[in-house]
């Protein structure tokens, strides 16, 4: 095949604000014509000995093979972004789970964070705690993200839609479709939304280069708008652990999917099985009692390698 | 005077003792471990990229004291003469290992990542000279290609892992070379079982009980791989096989709740926010009726007994 065939396949209207999208499905199409036609006539496959061919990932993710002379890079625009966001992950249920024996307050989670989502140093995605549970017990450090609730109360209350949880468990926040009514903050009993009071940090960035708006990262970040922590979304399609879970030194985040039962460490790598994990250590989730179901879970400060933190102010 | 002598040494004995206590010790053959090639700049430069992203946030800035003095024990200055103190094999078993604040790479590094950040650290040390290691001997001829095959034993309830060499069109079995069977996670592989050498048949089982949860067929993919790369080289194989548990969960949106979208929300919602606002719409449609009945009755003449005076 040639360009000039592939002209044809297009319609002529094709050339409004879905035409990205309506190419990206017809690649769909073209790969699953040729592999249904191939099975029904019993061939295995029919290629010339000097085309090479392609393995692509359709938007709707399904792999297909098409000729290498075929493919067009394809930039997504916001809307297929939006789409694919709203969408998520078919087959997955991500789960984190935090070690704070291990936790000594290092903040590379929160930097590398603030870098990922283009945040000013005092807006956090994720933020490290001190806290005591009792006047007698040791201060331990507590990093706190988005605990992607499955019965999350900040979604209940979003009037206009933009807030939203998908099939893989994550709770996302579309800055394109929020009002800026903060009823989510309110809401949240972990308070881990940020509202944008200002212009967003990398504003000038923003201008010398302009970027289309990815739902799953929250940026371009916009002021007025609401933004919080993504579980890196974007970063998981590509089979990437979040930016915290990387950044961190001290092995205190493990990250993965419920349905294969296995978390990864972000700092050593090494794969261990969830429920075993969360068994032999005791694993808990924050206010169990809300009946929220976070999807983070903590495992408590013992055997701690690293000196407590001092005392927080309302123990001193 | 002989007393005085024996006390001191005791004193001294007793010093050396404790700071070996406080040092990390490692076995002697690791000790001797040698890189297999020699450092180049490539490598250097590929070393200093890892070691920013993994050990600055404790170690710092080599040479420039950086380091998170903080910590007990201290990571101190890759740069400076205690640490440059280490030979090769020790570097690369404290990076591998790791202990107490520092974590273990094994798994977050690869081999040659490892090589690469110790020779990024041995250009801070001026008089280092480097040292290779020859080649282990096995007992394997030379010009063996080996090569891996799995397969599922159901008699025995176990994966079967085989070591094939071939030489010379002849294909032998290959016993006592350490096999790792991992299963492959979305971000990184879970071992199955401890490594398991060959048998004389060349066989290493590792036993399965389908507890292991798969895709939405049941599918698994297996890794197998030779435990010590060093010596045999990257010996892998990866295949599929429909041995795990079937996972079919549904989707975390799918049920009807609060949090839903329009089309999900609770039954009883659906309902009572469209019975309300058809009853506010019946009542005002009720009303302007009424209304336009009066007004029509206020057009119609009235006879003169009707009138009321």
């Amino acid at each position: 095949m040639n360009s000039d065939q592939l002209k044809k396949n297009e319609p002529a209207k094709s050339t409004g604000k879905n035409s990205r999208r309506d190419f990206m499905r017809k690649l769909g199409l073209i790969g699953a014509a040729a592999t249904t036609g191939a099975v029904a006539s019993g061939f295995t496959s029919q290629r010339t000995p000097e085309e090479e061919y392609v393995k692509v990932m359709t938007s709707d993710n399904k792999l297909v093979e098409i000729p290498k002379s075929q493919v067009k890079e394809v930039k997504l625009d916001t809307e297929a972004l939006q789409s694919r966001g709203r969408l998520g992950i078919a087959g997955k249920r991500w789960v984190m789970v935090i070690d704070l024996a291990k936790c000594r307050n290092a903040r590379e989670c929160i930097k590398g964070c603030q870098e990922h989502h283009h945040l000013h140093p005092y807006q956090y995605h994720i933020n490290t705690l001190v806290m005591q549970d009792n006047p007698q017990s040791a201060p331990y450090n507590m990093p706190k993200p988005c605990m992607h609730c499955d019965n999350p109360p900040c979604v209940s209350v979003c009037p206009v839609d933009a807030t939203f949880k998908r099939q893989d468990g994550i709770v996302l926040i579309d800055n394109e479709r929020c009002i800026g009514c903060r009823f989510c903050m309110a809401a949240c009993p972990y308070s881990v939304r940020v509202f944008n009071w200002e212009e967003p940090f990398q504003a000038q960035l923003y201008e010398a280069q302009p970027m289309e708006y990815d739902v799953e990262a929250n940026i371009p970040q916009k002021k007025g708008t609401i933004t919080k922590c993504l579980f890196s979304a974007d970063c998981l399609r590509g089979g990437d652990l979040p930016t915290c879970v990387r950044s961190c030194p001290n092995e205190v985040f493990y990250f993965g999917d419920e349905n294969e039962n296995a978390v990864t460490n972000g700092t050593t790598r090494e794969t261990v099985v969830l429920s075993e994990l969360l068994e032999k250590n005791a694993g808990y989730r924050l206010m169990e009692e809300l009946g929220t179901k976070p999807r983070v879970y903590y495992l408590p400060p013992k055997d701690r390698v690293f000196e407590a933190p001092e005392k927080p102010d309302h123990h001193s | 005077m002989n007393k005085y002598y024996l006390i001191v040494v005791i004193c001294v004995c007793a010093v050396l003792k404790s700071s070996a206590q406080s040092s990390w010790l490692v076995p002697q053959e690791q000790k001797e471990k040698l890189s297999l090639v020699e450092f180049t700049d490539a490598m250097r430069a590929s070393g200093k990229e890892v070691f920013s992203v993994k050990c600055t946030a404790c170690h710092g800035m080599p040479g420039e004291g950086t380091f998170n003095a903080l910590l007990n024990p201290s990571p101190g200055d890759p740069a400076s003469e205690k640490f440059q103190m280490n030979t090769d094999g020790a570097l690369f078993y404290k990076i591998s290992e790791g202990r107490v604040t520092m974590p273990s790479f094994k798994n977050a590094l690869s081999k040659a990542d490892i090589w690469n950040v110790i020779a990024y650290l041995r250009s801070f040390n001026p008089v280092y000279v480097q040292e290779t290691a020859e080649k282990i001997e096995t007992n394997i001829a030379p010009g063996t290609v080996l090569s891996l095959g799995i397969s599922f034993d159901e008699s025995k309830k176990a994966v079967a892992v085989q070591l094939v060499g071939s030489l010379e069109g002849e294909k032998n079995s290959i016993g006592g070379v350490g096999i790792k069977l991992m299963a492959k996670r979305y971000f990184g592989n879970l071992n199955i079982g401890d490594v398991k050498r060959t048998n004389k048949e060349g066989l290493s089982y590792f036993s399965w009980d389908h507890s292991l949860p798969g895709d939405s067929l049941g599918n698994v993919q297996l890794v197998a791989q030779v435990d010590q790369a060093e010596v045999y080289g990257d010996v892998k194989t990866e295949v599929t096989l429909p041995i795990a548990q079937v996972t079919n969960k549904p989707p975390l949106n799918k049920d009807r709740a609060m949090w839903n979208t329009v089309k999900k929300a609770p039954i009883w919602i659906i309902v009572g926010y469209t019975g309300g606002v058809v009853t506010v719409w019946f009542f005002i449609f009720y009303v302007l009726f009424i209304m336009k009945k009066v007004f029509a009755l206020g057009k119609e003449p009235i006879t003169e007994e009707e009138k009321v005076i």
